[in-house]
């Protein structure tokens, strides 16, 4: 294949690709600035300690794997995060979807039969930290299909 | 018609823009195949699985990522415009449009389950409520997809400086954190969270389910080849792009495993990773270490490199299937009108229309994301008729041009090429089988929505255009560059 004298790709001109660059930048950093201000970081008190201690025994009690107390304390806080906030709308069904998935991050995403585990720790979780949830969460859960795939 | 391939004023073809601005590097070409491949997202899915992810990652590795590399590396390296030029030269031309087909009609439902996740992470980390706004959804959708879009349009050498940057900020900094912090957790004196010994190294065996997990990670290394279709955008093509493909080989596995696997010292993954997702995982990381605020920074930053990714599937598979179509005529004119800058963006608002309408009915309807990923399925199918085509097109290129021409040849390539071809067939094999989101319905149900959706969307309408086309819509031109 030949090597080439001169480019034959016009693209945009440089002043352009320079202003996408930083405004793509600018837009960036405000962005996080935002998100640094808006953010709100998962509690670390005395009710995400209780709870983190109920989740615990329940977890042992069905057999799974038990994090440390402050492992579940940093994961959960005292309302669960983002395992409670808003389960039923589209985008955190999407993101059942995704956590049904194989390990591709683009193009070749693909379900899989997910590990039955992960479900019954998810059980867990809603049951201890938003219990007004569980009976929509095990009526979804009900619809899919698990299997015995990890560890 | 009389527009048809010309572009506008700027970018007449007699105004040549200096060499030195507007090739691209291979290592920008090698971050841009990175980008495309490769993200720090599915970190907390195969973080469920501990040690044994390095399994999960390393077997698909070798069988389809290799592969696709050294064959991708080889082909490229002799002949220019990716693989509707490799399947054009080895079978027919007729093939080569079916391949870059399905290269790019697949892109068209992956774009609203990034979307659709671009928007989540962006609520939990500015108003977790937000997950529910429907017109938050849709606003975010269609402005980030469209100015997407609007950017690919602007050329090869825009979208390589923003995928390979967005690369570094969203991937491989973020990536390095996590390890670090990892090694420091373990450093510390504190125990995994997921086993670490010996027997956790393989995955659970269970017959197919453990099958289908190992064999559609095959899928996770999809793209690879993908930017072949720039390769005339590098100064030295036969030399730079299988030193790009090599250095993204060893970026995609260190971005897939080691983050992975650091998540699950630190997290307790297997009890968070159904519905939390991927920026739960990584507060319940930082919250470790007292720096909860770059949790929101993290999300932003992957956000970024998302993004990225995505303007590189814009760009690529739509100029493969316009650059055949220019010669072969197989797309209407004005499909096949190029921008002031040279891009096809006819082609890409048109895929923008369909793709918005999709994106908008994921976002809005909660029960379309499970019908949703059969469609996943029929596309991923549908890509993998193109592995197919382009490990048969690197065996008889080899056997039937033996002397032609090329700045790489792969070791063992007819080899290599049966692995790869082989691992594309029991990924297609294994694409039969229902997934958890089936739940307990019919096999047979789901072998037809499958199989009929695939014939639909790879070789329906690949055939209508072969079809429709007309001696008229031949439109190439050495004069007229495309970016």
């Amino acid at each position: 294949m030949s090597e080439h004298a001169q480019d034959p790709h016009p693209g945009a001109p440089l002043f352009l690709r320079r202003a996408i660059y930083i405004g793509s930048a600018l837009i960036l950093v405000l962005i996080a600035l935002w998100a640094i201000f808006a953010f709100t970081a998962t509690a670390d008190n005395e009710r995400a300690l209780r709870k983190a201690g109920q989740l615990s025994a329940q977890l042992k009690a069905a057999g799974l794997p038990v994090p440390s107390t402050d492992a579940i304390v940093d994961t959960f806080g005292d309302d669960g995060g983002m395992v409670c906030a808003e389960p039923d709308a589209a985008l955190s069904q999407a993101r059942y979807n995704m956590g049904l998935s194989n390990g591709a991050a683009h193009v070749g995403s693909r379900p899989v039969l997910a590990d039955k585990d992960v479900a019954q720790a998810e059980t867990l979780v809603i049951a201890t930290y938003c219990p007004s949830e569980l009976a929509e969460f095990t009526g979804h859960l009900k619809q899919l299909k698990f299997e015995d795939t990890a560890k | 018609m009389s527009s048809v391939g010309v572009p506008a004023k700027r970018a007449k073809p007699a105004v040549k823009t200096p060499a030195a601005v507007a090739f691209i590097s291979w290592v920008t070409l090698a971050l841009m195949t990175t980008s495309s491949v490769a993200s720090l997202r599915p970190a907390p899915t195969m973080a469920v699985y501990g040690l044994a992810a390095v399994f999960l990652y390393i077997v698909p590795a070798l069988l389809f990522l290799l592969p696709t590399a050294l064959v991708s590396a080889e082909l490229a390296s002799g002949w220019e415009g990716g693989v509707y030029r490799w399947v054009s030269e080895a079978m027919s031309p007729k093939l080569g449009f079916l391949a870059v087909w399905c290269q790019f009609a697949m892109t068209i439902t992956y774009y609203p389950s990034l979307l659709a996740y671009v928007a989540g992470t962006f609520a939990y980390v500015i108003d977790p409520r937000l997950a529910s706004n429907g017109v938050y959804t849709a606003l975010v959708i269609i402005t980030i997809y469209w100015a997407g879009v609007w950017v690919s349009s602007r050329g090869t050498k825009t979208v390589a400086g923003l995928s390979s940057a967005t690369l570094v900020i969203g991937t491989l900094v973020p990536g390095a954190v996590l390890v670090i912090l990892g090694m420091v957790f373990l450093g510390q004196g504190n125990a995994s969270a997921a086993p670490m010994d010996a027997g956790s190294m393989l995955p659970a065996w269970t017959g197919i389910a453990s099958l289908v997990l190992i064999v559609n990670n095959f899928l996770s290394y999809a793209g690879m080849e993908m930017n072949a279709v720039h390769v005339s955008s590098l100064r030295k093509p036969g030399k730079e792009f299988p030193r790009a493909m090599f250095f993204a080989v060893g970026l995609v596995l260190l971005i897939f495993i080691l983050p992975a696997l650091a998540i699950s010292w630190v997290v307790p993954s297997k009890d968070l990773s159904l519905t939390a997702g991927v920026m739960q995982a990584f507060d319940g990381f930082f919250n470790h270490f007292g720096v909860s605020w770059l949790t929101p920074v993290f999300g932003i930053m992957l956000i970024a490199a998302s993004l990225g990714g995505m303007l590189t599937w814009l760009a690529g598979p739509s100029k493969g299937l316009l650059m055949i179509s220019r010669q072969e005529g197989y797309l209407p004119p004005v499909l096949q009108k190029l921008n002031k800058d040279g891009v096809q963006q006819n082609i890409l608002v048109a895929q923008g229309v369909l793709t918005t309408l999709i994106a908008l009915l994921y976002a809005f309807i909660p029960n379309v994301s499970s019908a949703y990923w059969i469609l996943s399925v029929i596309t991923t199918q549908v890509y993998l008729i193109m592995y197919v085509l382009m490990f048969v097109a690197a065996i008889r290129l080899r056997r039937r041009q033996p002397d032609h021409p090329r700045g790489y040849r792969a070791p063992l390539l007819i080899g290599v090429a049966t692995v790869g071809l082989l691992a594309s067939i029991a990924a297609f094999a294994i694409g039969f089988v229902p997934p958890s989101q089936f739940g307990n319905g019919s096999p047979v149900v789901y072998v037809l929505i499958v199989g009929l959706g695939m014939g639909l969307v790879g070789l329906f309408v690949p055939y209508l255009f072969l079809r429709m086309r007309k001696p008229g819509w031949r439109t190439a031109d050495p004069e007229t560059p495309v970016a």
